[in-house]
């Protein structure tokens, strides 16, 4: 749940993208973080293996604006895809905020994408959420491939509660900002809605 | 006449205090406590070397995958995690089920002396973040009179659409 430092007058959201291994996760925070002003930006931390794929976690803190009075921070983070890494994956799915669920269209990355959809409510589940209700975005990446998976097919198969959804290409940009604006929409109004 | 306390001041004065007696020797270079989520909540000692932010997020991510390894021994959760480098070293300590404690210090002081101050300040360090969660959690809500068009207007980047969809 997000943090609320009435002190210092600010709200500090956790929005973590999901999704299978090689799905543009890491690629939407590298994006976000080089299209940003250093004003509003952390530092990018990235936790690579030797062979760049996230092994714990990547976080971008922003600054967002202020919201009568109070400063709003998005603490944004990207978990390990690779089924292996389940155990730090729910570690840092702990206190979400909203889950950007970054689906992949390669038609052979559709078993993954599956499995990593299965796992984030098993996931959520033990920490006591529900996939269906909390404030969830679709990232359908990729969309510059050859004969991606047809949107009406990826909405069958992922969406059938009916949450928002942008098509991207996240290593050029497109969609990145619009997916991120979206959730943080989203997370603020159903944090409004709990009395935060 | 004087500005109204903003929520939980005292509690952030006492904590401050806390670390400053920690970060007052020498040797130790920083501490912090912070939120489970990573928030600073408040900081001492030298700041401008190091990226507080990513720090409060590393320390509160390695504690909750520490957790995770603590749960596969039996164990609830560990007492402490220790990074020891060739001259910087860094001590994590769960303060309560909100709060962390950050200490990084170097060769001048050891191990046993922060863990002993450590443990020496946690009784008041766990009574302080528990009165100051407990003062955030009945506080106004912080969006009650936020709208739609509030969102609209904070900036989730200003380059929407920038590389072209597609």
């Amino acid at each position: 749940m997000a943090f609320v430092n009435h002190a210092t007058k600010e709200i500090n959201c956790k929005i973590v993208y999901y999704g299978a291994g090689m799905s543009g996760k890491t690629t939407n925070l590298q994006y976000i973080y080089a299209q940003t002003s250093p004003l509003v930006k952390g530092k990018l931390v990235t936790l690579p293996t030797e062979k760049e794929r996230t092994i714990y976690f990547d976080f971008l803190p922003l600054v967002v604006g202020e919201i009568r009075g109070f400063r709003a921070r998005f603490h944004l983070y990207s978990v390990p895809g690779q089924v292996f890494y389940d155990a730090p994956r729910r570690a840092i799915l702990s206190g979400v905020d909203g889950v950007v669920f970054v689906v992949d269209s390669r038609r052979d990355r559709m078993d993954a994408n599956l499995e990593s959809w299965e796992n984030l409510r098993i996931n959520l589940e033990l920490l006591g959420k529900s996939r269906d209700r909390i404030p969830l975005i679709f990232q359908y990446n990729k969309r510059d491939i050859r004969d991606p998976m047809p949107l009406a097919e990826l909405e069958k198969l992922f969406n059938s509660n009916g949450f928002p959804s942008f098509e991207a290409v996240a290593k050029s940009g497109g969609g990145v900002f619009d997916t991120l604006k979206s959730i943080g929409k989203v997370v603020l109004r159903s944090l409004k809605e709990v009395g935060i | 006449m004087n500005a109204p306390a903003s929520v939980g001041e005292d509690e952030l004065v006492t904590l401050k205090r806390i670390c400053n007696l920690f970060t007052s020797d020498e040797g130790v270079q920083l501490a912090l406590v912070l939120h489970r989520d990573g928030q600073i909540l408040v900081s001492s000692g030298n700041n401008k070397d190091v990226d507080l932010t990513s720090m409060a997020a590393l320390s509160a991510g390695i504690l909750a995958g520490a957790k995770g390894m603590a749960n596969l021994v039996n164990e609830q959760e560990f007492l402490c995690v220790f990074h020891e480098g060739v001259r910087q070293k860094l001590l994590i300590c769960p303060i309560d089920t909100s709060a962390i404690l950050m200490i990084h210090f170097d060769q001048r002081k050891t191990l046993g002396w922060i863990r002993f101050q450590a443990r020496k300040h946690m009784p008041d360090l766990v009574s302080q973040t528990k009165s100051l969660m407990r003062k955030f959690e009945v506080a106004s809500p912080a969006l009650a009179s936020s709208n739609d068009e509030d969102f609209e207007l904070l900036h989730f980047g200003n380059f929407s659409n920038a590389g072209g969809l597609i």
